[in-house]
């Protein structure tokens, strides 16, 4: 293994265990449950970056596999009472949805624009649909959905297949952690592969992909669904950390969010999607915290600012930009230490 | 035979633009395609991969009708297309894009295919590291040419490809082209402008007008130097 690679999977492999286990001895609960929700976020803004980033599915509605994940979790964990097979619901009914949904989709040649018409529709649905359930004729077994009410006091993760033994904040945040290195690192061994390959060519042109003997809609759909399992994984977690969800998870706004955080991090990266879903969140944090300025309207504001100043996102800007400064003048010493050797050119 | 096209029709919405294309190729054969721009040619390539679906009329390869098949099924079969404008991966480096015309087959490994191309294409070998989409016009020609052969087709579909290529590139994909066809048996159809190159190439050329094949000259016409004067009457 070069030394490249080793820094690349080293360096981020130590941070995020250092953070695992190091931020629930340092922080007070308060904050370690806003740093549990941020983690939580980029989970889900992972999500996005691997089917938007590298599979080139311009999915504006990530947030309906997340409100799915959630909601399947909530309602099942309610009626088994045990939080094990949630767990498994909650990351495997998105996948199914968006399998179902990528099918209609890609097998139907849907260009991409509709693409993401489509899928920002459907979260629109799955609003609106769960946001008119709040009579208690609506259940399912014995969980109120509750429409926009929402859906509280929604039982807590406990340890596998042992009810009584609930975790508690801190070790929620250990598995938000723990799961967002999982998918980061996970992410990362699917583009190593063919698959990951083959993913990222599509991106690049469908059509091309298929002259040399690929399925491109496969792999999209196959791309599509494993994008909204993780999404449905941070639902699972979203709802531990609250104890509670309702209809505005699946709002656009919490779709636009994810995007923006996509984009201000850097499209076709991984880490950039983690900055940038931690650093807004705890923006949207600092600023509901005073009236001076509206959340959205800054988020907007930023919004426009990446789009015209920082088109790629931080993350390639500054591997760009500054990683070139910093290695010029390495490159520079190397030329004139070249130029200086006997026979070398002046 | 390697492929046998019988009455095949292609349009596009409501234009037809094939209208009962039929020939054969057999196993090993090299064959031009000439016509004028907006005849056919490129279409024919298109039908024949599947990029577009034929209306009516059937494509037999290597004895299955594959008329129905989408594009990645007929490339997995055995037909390498190497379109017009190259349509090489841009962000991708030379050896990714090569890895990624590899298909399985056999006991041909991926190494082992990647490792004949880069020997049959010194001159790519030296730009691995590269981002395709930085290489001249004519490397990216080869690279299109060399990603597509890392699949170990059996019939490759060459559309104009010595558009735009400096005189060099062009020899050196005469000389592979040549060398495949010779040495290992590799089936070629070319759609080409270019007189010299076809001739160079082909053992036999069809014309085709207004999406019919019209004519044929065979390999002795073209060693006779006909097909400039033919080309000259027809096209």
């Amino acid at each position: 293994m070069s030394v490249g690679r080793v820094v690349s999977y080293g360096v981020p492999a130590v941070i995020g265990l250092a953070l695992l286990i190091g931020l629930p001895q340092l922080l007070d609960l308060f904050v370690l449950l806003q740093v549990t929700l941020y983690v939580v976020m980029a989970i889900l803004a992972l999500s996005l970056a691997f089917v938007w980033g590298y599979g080139g599915i311009l999915c504006l509605g990530q947030s309906a596999f997340f409100g799915l994940g959630a909601y399947a979790y909530a309602i099942t964990a309610f009626n088994i009472g045990e939080s094990s097979l949630p767990v498994v619901i909650a990351i495997l009914l998105p996948t199914l949805f968006a399998a179902a949904l990528g099918y209609l989709m890609f097998y139907g040649r849907i260009s991409e624009v509709y693409v993401g018409v489509i899928t920002l529709t459907v979260t629109l649905i799955l609003f609106n649909a769960v946001n008119s359930t709040a009579s208690p004729e609506y259940r399912i077994g014995s969980a109120l959905i509750g429409g926009y009410n929402g859906l509280p006091n929604v039982p807590s993760l406990n340890f596998p297949f042992d009810p009584d033994n609930t975790l508690q904040p801190d070790d929620v945040y250990m598995v938000a952690m723990a799961t967002l290195l999982i998918v980061y690192f996970g992410i990362r061994w699917i583009l190593r592969t063919r698959f990951g390959r083959v993913l990222v060519a599509i991106r690049e042109n469908e059509r091309r992909v298929e002259f040399i003997g690929f399925d491109a809609r496969l792999h999209k759909l196959a791309a599509f669904a494993l994008g909204a399992g993780i999404a449905g994984a941070a639902g699972c977690l979203f709802v531990n950390w609250g104890s509670y969800v309702s209809p505005t998870i699946f709002s656009m706004i919490q779709s636009a969010q994810i995007i923006i955080w996509v984009m201000v991090g850097g499209v076709g990266t991984l880490i950039g999607p983690i900055l940038g879903a931690v650093a807004l969140s705890w923006l949207t944090a600092e600023v509901g915290t005073q009236h001076v300025i509206n959340a959205d309207i800054l988020f907007g504001g930023i919004l426009i600012v990446f789009v015209l100043l920082v088109p790629r996102g931080l993350v390639p800007m500054l591997t760009e930009h500054v990683w070139s400064r910093v290695m010029q003048p390495r490159r520079k010493v190397a030329v004139a230490a070249k130029l200086a050797a006997p026979g070398g050119r002046a | 035979m390697i492929l046998d096209v019988d009455d095949l029709h292609a349009a596009y919405g409501r234009i037809p633009i094939l209208n009962g294309v039929s020939f054969r190729v057999s196993d090993g054969e090299t064959v031009g395609i000439l016509g004028h721009n907006g005849m056919g040619k490129t279409t024919l390539l298109k039908t024949l991969i599947g990029h577009l679906s034929a209306t009516a009329g059937r494509i037999r390869f290597s004895g299955t009708d594959v008329s129905r098949w989408p594009s990645y099924r007929r490339a997995r079969a055995g037909i390498g297309y190497v379109p017009q404008g190259r349509m090489i991966f841009p962000a991708l480096t030379v050896y990714e894009n090569l890895r990624m015309g590899f298909i399985a087959r056999g006991d041909w490994s991926e190494e082992n295919a990647v490792n004949d191309i880069r020997a049959r294409f010194p001159r790519l070998d030296t730009l691995l590291d590269r981002a395709g989409g930085t290489l001249s016009g004519g490397e990216q020609q080869l690279l299109a040419l060399a990603r597509t052969l890392c699949g170990h087709p059996k019939l490759l579909l060459l559309d104009e490809p010595t558009e735009g290529i400096q005189p060099s590139i062009v020899d050196d994909i005469i000389e592979i082209l040549d060398g495949l066809h010779r040495f290992d048996g590799l089936t070629i159809i070319v759609v080409e402008q270019s007189l010299d190159f076809i001739s160079a190439l082909s053992q036999r050329v069809l014309l085709i007008q207004k999406g019919t094949i019209t004519r044929e000259l065979s390999a002795e016409q073209l060693s006779a130097g006909a097909l400039a004067d033919e080309l000259g009457e027809t096209v």
